[in-house]
């Protein structure tokens, strides 16, 4: 049993990590394949924050990351006191949280070899914090270790790119995706293939259709909603019926986050300790308790937006399907289970029509990252998948 | 001779135009029995301080009687507050004090030890927008012995926005030169045209009832009164729930009584029949096309695509492009 177990289909980066922890042994002078500063690149759901949590797990432990012992199992849980896990809950990271992360991560570690300090989201740091943190980046005390997760490398400043050592992770495959699900949670291997081809390889997404009825449900309702369009006010409609979808699917990622942190802040200030009476810990939690509540909120609306996002992606794997079905080719389908209602509408739209339906898709996804009002994004978006051409005639 | 009038009065509000009527209110009564009496106006603050207060409320030679008006009296220190409770206890008063007050956190404690005394108070709060402002400006109608029909008033209003010095110096203008009495509204029209404050959704409404040039005029009224940085979504949220609403309208099925089409929409008759006025303006197609600019337009009022925040001039022309392209043209 090891840290990496858990990765599902990253060997090449597993192997340059492994690579990094063996050189690591000794933090005053490490070898040639470890260093200071990485930034761990991917799609979404690829794993990079669990990769990069494992990585933080195997420079600490005394075993090199055996995944068994306290080290191990702290660290990955997030609660080893030499390892900051960042993750930008809010819209933004600005500089001032910057000035605060570096203060922090300059203390010598206490416990374990090295002080590791994960940004689960480094996209989201404007660009003010990214300048400070700039220096601290590029020489940092000896102990520290950055390691800074994104998307692509496109999504960090270049001047973020050329102090950072890159490891990029690739889409898990539909099989890795299924395996790891039917290992990991005991889903039933049918299941297992339907969660992990809808996902396409979100690995999140892919536990979160094979454990949650209403994720399917929901999902299952906004690929029927091309069939749907018959007029203006059906796409109005289907627009508000995506728009709860993706609010439904946020919140029941977000109270799941909620209540769990709630409880660490209470447990925190000493609820249920023995001989503090529950109004003290009360008055010393509720403070803590309301700013948690402000970043749950902006994490909130974020998570809405975040979810339209995805459920625009699960279009865009539905027309791709159409294309498929148009062109002929021998590809299997992502939506295999929608046989029906793919090839209805690959044989009563042409193809070029099906090219400029996912464009629309695609620019209402720009539209969604540009701040646009969501209901008014997506009915400019359904108004375009019903008619596609509305553009150029009139 | 008797000076009967109290030592002390607070007026307590922002208010400007509600704190000048008082004060002429003020010295028109005073001067009715002491026609010379002065008036000496103080701010509190920088400078001026409770040594410039005891200069200002002490007697004159010759025993004149005057009112001091002590602006900004939030800044009162203690030993101001001291004087003016000696002043508020006199029998017979050389000196009115007349305390204004903003009447907010500010200076609150020497607001509390004034009214600890129990002066007469008068409130000049500031003023909310619409059935407050209306009564204002009757007040001041009757300030110059006139009257005016609601109508009058409303035009009025209208036409100058919410600025009570601005209302009141209309109302005095109109009460010297209009002859009939009450004014009535075509009087008013006589001197005063246009709409002052343009709300999103009067804009909204002119694009989705096709009144092209009354939606630019709006847009560019906005612009021009509210300053530039006003357009911007709300503009477009305002559009889009209008928007909402005609398409809502549009798609029941043809034939549905009116009190139908309100149940099933969740909207009183009235904005029904206003709706269904304006669905009838617009070929779905138009419509649909309509969204698909109107959602690019809230976009572009929030900087575009790639996030820059577009300058203020290039939000109006956007603005004005979808109000002429989409809301203009055929059917």
């Amino acid at each position: 049993m090891s840290v990496w177990d858990q990765i599902i289909g990253q060997p090449e980066a597993v192997h340059t990590f492994t690579r990094a922890v063996a050189a690591a042994t000794n933090p005053r002078d490490p070898g040639p394949a470890m260093t200071h500063a990485w930034l761990v690149t991917g799609p979404p759901g690829s794993g990079r924050s669990t990769l990069a949590a494992a990585f933080a797990a195997a420079l600490q432990c005394p075993a090199g990351g055996c995944g068994a012992c306290t080290v191990c199992r702290t660290t990955q849980g997030g609660g080893h006191p030499d390892v900051e896990i960042i993750r930008a809950d809010t819209l933004s990271y600005g500089a001032d949280d910057a000035r605060h992360l570096i203060s922090r991560s300059s203390v010598i570690p206490t416990s374990g070899r090295w002080q590791v300090v994960i940004i689960e989201d480094s996209d989201r740091f404007t660009s003010e914090a990214v300048n400070v943190l700039l220096k601290v980046l590029e020489e940092p005390p000896q102990h520290l270790v950055w390691v800074l997760c994104a998307p692509s490398q496109e999504d960090v400043l270049p001047t973020i790119r050329s102090r950072t050592r890159s490891v990029q992770l690739r889409t898990p495959t539909t099989s890795e995706v299924s395996q790891a699900l039917q290992d990991r949670y005991e889903i039933d291997p049918a299941m297992a293939a339907f969660a992990a081809r809808a996902s396409q390889g979100h690995i999140g997404r892919a536990r979160a259709l094979a454990t949650d009825e209403g994720a399917r449900i929901r999902r299952q309702e906004v690929l029927r909603s091309p069939a749907t369009l018959r007029d203006l006010a059906a796409c109005f409609v289907a627009a508000g019926d995506l728009l709860s979808a993706a609010t439904e699917d946020a919140q029941s990622i977000s109270t799941e986050l909620d209540a769990s942190e709630t409880a660490d802040i209470r447990q925190a200030y000493g609820e249920g300790a023995q001989g503090l009476p529950s109004s003290k810990t009360n008055r010393l939690a509720n403070s803590a308790l309301k700013a948690a509540e402000k970043t749950q909120k902006s994490r909130r609306t974020r998570l809405i937006r975040d979810q339209v996002d995805r459920a625009l992606v699960d279009l865009i794997a539905y027309y791709r399907d159409v294309l498929i079905l148009q062109t002929g080719a021998a590809i299997p389908l992502i939506n295999d289970e929608m046989r029906a209602q793919i090839q209805r509408e690959a044989s009563s739209a042409d193809l070029p029509d099906t090219i400029l339906r996912w464009e629309a898709i695609e620019s209402a996804r720009a539209m969604v990252a540009a701040n646009g009002a969501l209901p008014l994004v997506l009915e400019a978006l359904m108004v375009e998948l019903k008619d596609p051409r509305i553009n150029q005639r009139t | 001779m008797a000076k009967t009038f109290p030592g002390l009065t607070l007026l307590v509000g922002p208010e400007d135009v509600l704190i000048d009527m008082a004060i002429a209110d003020i010295m028109a009564k005073v001067r009715q029995q002491h026609p010379g009496a002065l008036k000496t106006e103080i701010a509190i603050g920088g400078d001026v301080d409770s040594g410039a207060l005891a200069q200002a409320l002490a007697p004159t030679l010759f025993g004149d009687v005057g009112v001091v008006v002590i602006t900004a009296g939030e800044a009162l220190d203690d030993a101001g507050v001291q004087m003016l409770t000696l002043a508020a206890a006199e029998v017979d008063p050389v000196n009115m004090c007349v305390v204004v007050h903003a009447g907010a956190a500010k200076g609150k404690k020497a607001l509390t030890a004034l009214r600890a005394l129990s002066p007469p108070e008068i409130s000049c709060a500031a003023m909310r927008k619409g059935r407050d402002t209306m009564s204002f400006m009757g007040s001041v109608m009757r300030r110059h012995d006139r009257r005016a029909s609601t109508e009058a008033l409303q035009v009025l209003y209208d036409a100058i926005g919410h600025d009570p010095r601005a209302l009141a110096a209309a109302i005095s203008q109109l009460c010297a030169d209009v002859e009939v009495d009450p004014i009535n509204e075509d009087a008013v029209r006589q001197y005063f045209a246009g709409v002052a404050d343009v709300a999103g959704y009067q804009v909204a409404d002119a694009v989705w009832e096709r009144r092209v040039s009354d939606a630019l005029g709006d847009v560019r009224w906005l612009s021009a009164v509210s300053g530039k940085a006003s357009v911007g979504p709300a503009v477009t949220a305002a559009m889009a729930s209008g928007l909402r609403v005609v398409v809502g309208v549009q798609g029941m099925p043809q034939g549905m009584s009116n009190d139908a089409v309100a149940q099933q929409v969740g909207m009183p008759a009235w904005k029904v029949r206003t709706a269904q006025a304006q669905a009838r303006k617009w070929l779905p197609e138009r419509l649909a096309a309509a969204t698909v600019a109107l959602a690019g337009l809230d976009v572009a009022m929030k900087g575009g695509l790639r996030g820059k925040s577009a300058d203020p001039d290039q939000k109006a022309y956007a603005l004005e492009k979808f109000v002429i392209t989409t809301v203009g043209g055929g059917k």
